[in-house]
């Protein structure tokens, strides 16, 4: 059979036109959300296990917060749109690799926040013990203080809530203010998230804070004190 | 005025021998002689009912192509979160004007103090609530109050979205109402507001000592010579303009009252100079653009900061990012946090 392009060909075009407009809509939502730190001229300094940020207009008092993101891939993207925030505030951002070697930019900061994304099936266990080494070494900080960032859905919020379960002492109470900001398919239990200081919980069927994001930053604001 | 007027007579110049050519060559591609159209009610008809469809399908084209705009660049769904508690209200100002919105609070958290102040945020001249709704909430979340207010002829405010004297006038008279210990509960007022909402909250909140913070983004200088041809050269702001009722003629006279320029140049001349009002908005103003914006272009924002001599702890500048401030929202969200908390830099 032939093929030839004839005038009632219009029709598949037209649908082909609005297929790609979705699917570059679809793009446009998923990954390019946020500008890179680059597009804010930012590179950040080299620190040796963390990389240093300074915001375009600074603080009078200097403050720093560290941001520990928890992804595989390039952490300067993955945390783009809560870096940016910070830095437009006028904290310098810290931003480490992993937990274990945070504790030099932890005594610097003014507030630790762990940013951790990803389904946690069958690794909640050491996600929270993660989170509870993170919270102990936030005590720290100049003004201890921790926010967990998650964006890996209900699990993950269930892995905050151990791994704050974990770092709590004898009498109950955590050595650091903690926060938690996170999405969740579950309606959340206040009793569950008794041991937060403050929450920022979005209801939702999947695994990110998109749409949130702006709200989330307020909250860290508030909580770090803008 | 004399540049923009030049502007014009070329444009309209442009616009009416393209339309004379578009005539011309349908009445070749119709194979209709000139002797036809004389005197020829059959022809006349016909010419009139194309003309007709040509106007609807026009129309109904620019309607899908806004549709499908608006989708695209509205990246931000409602979310169902805890932070922030929203509640539609009609505030009676003086006057008798009745004026809605939406009152975003911060959701008490532990002892926390409940509100750091009020802001009143105006929104752009194509928005409504529901595209002002990321930012309003993120500042909410932030733990201030925000009022996302509706100009003449949005939501149930009566009157028309062209009224640009009348949403400056609403606007003090808000400022007005909520200074009152018994509605603002002695709460420090700041104004945020983005295209035509930060003009006008520079000139509502500029000179009133009520206010103590001003953040405006992609906002104007002059309207007639520096943002009308714009529209004018834009077709697809054009057809929307001129479909929806909008912004197509600014009277010399409206544009004084509208044009924060000629706003700055009035408050000299009553303060006793131009240094007072320098020195007013670098004790209060903060300003962002885009060098990438064509509908406000960056000149606007060149054109103010120049008469301001705003220092560089006053603006942030973008190379893009557009009239919309597309991803820029999280560095304006902190940026607006900062200045209303008074970030001094060092």
């Amino acid at each position: 059979m032939m093929l030839a392009w004839r005038l009632e060909d219009i029709d598949f075009a037209i649908i082909g036109i609005l297929i790609c407009i979705l699917l570059l809509t679809f793009i446009w939502r998923n990954f390019f959300r946020w500008d890179t730190l680059y597009g804010l001229k930012q590179r950040g300094t080299n620190q040796g296990m963390y990389r240093a940020f300074e915001p375009p207009l600074p603080r009078q008092d200097g403050a720093a917060i560290a941001v520990l993101e928890g992804a595989a891939l390039d952490p300067r993207r993955r945390g783009t749109w809560l870096v940016q925030g910070l830095l437009a505030a006028g904290f310098r951002v810290l931003l480490l690799r992993s937990v274990g070697n945070a504790a030099d930019a932890m005594r610097d900061a003014r507030c630790v926040a762990l940013v951790h994304h990803g389904s946690f099936a069958h690794k909640e266990g050491e996600v929270a013990a993660a989170l509870a080494a993170c919270i102990e070494g936030t005590a720290s900080c100049i003004t201890p203080l921790a926010v967990i960032v998650n964006e890996g859905g209900t699990p993950g919020m269930k892995a905050a809530i151990e791994g704050v379960a974990m770092a709590m002492k004898g009498d109950g109470s955590l050595r650091a203010e903690c926060h938690l900001i996170t999405c969740t398919k579950a309606p959340a239990l206040d009793a569950e998230l008794a041991g937060f200081h403050d929450t920022l919980v979005v209801r939702r069927s999947k695994a990110s804070l998109r749409d949130a994001e702006l709200q989330a930053i307020g909250c860290m604001l508030k909580w770090v004190g803008s | 005025m004399r540049r923009f007027a030049l502007k014009y007579l070329v444009l309209r110049t442009l616009s009416t021998v393209a339309g004379v050519l578009i005539i011309a060559a349908n009445l070749v591609l119709w194979h209709v002689p000139p002797d036809d159209l004389m005197g020829n009610q059959g022809y006349f008809n016909r010419a009139l009912l194309l003309g007709f469809q040509t106007f609807l399908f026009a129309y109904f084209g620019f309607l899908i192509a806004d549709s499908v705009s608006r989708f695209w660049w509205n990246r931000w769904r409602p979310v169902d979160a805890n932070a922030v508690v929203s509640k539609g209200i009609i505030i009676e100002v003086a006057g008798g004007n009745r004026i809605s919105g939406v009152m975003h609070e911060p959701a008490a958290a532990n002892g926390a103090p409940n509100s750091l102040g009020l802001v009143i945020a105006s929104y752009g001249f194509n928005d409504n609530q529901f595209r002002a709704n990321h930012v309003v909430q993120a500042i909410a979340a932030a733990g201030f109050s925000v009022l996302s207010w509706d100009y003449r002829g949005r939501g149930a405010t009566r009157g028309r979205i062209t009224d640009l004297e009348g949403h400056v006038a609403d606007l003090k008279s808000l400022i007005e109402h909520f200074a009152r210990p018994t509605a603002g509960d002695g709460r420090p007022i700041f104004l945020l507001g983005w295209s035509v909402g930060g003009m006008v909250s520079i000139h509502a909140g500029l000179h009133d000592e009520k206010v103590r913070k001003i953040f405006a983004w992609s906002t104007w200088s002059d309207l007639r010579r520096r943002v009308l041809w714009r529209i004018y050269a834009n077709p697809f702001a054009l057809l929307r303009y001129l479909f929806k009722g909008g912004l197509l003629h600014v009277s010399r006279e409206t544009n004084e009252m509208v044009s924060p320029i000629h706003y700055f140049e009035s408050l000299a001349r009553d303060l006793g100079g131009k240094d007072k009002v320098a020195a007013l908005a670098r004790e209060k103003l903060f300003l962002c653009h885009a060098r990438n914006d064509t509908l406000v272009g960056f000149d606007n924002f060149e054109e103010n900061s120049r008469w301001l001599r705003l220092p560089p702890a006053n603006y942030l500048t973008f190379k893009k990012g557009s009239h919309l401030m597309l991803r820029k929202e999280p560095v304006l969200i902190g940026l607006a946090c900062r200045h209303f908390s008074g970030g001094v830099v060092r």
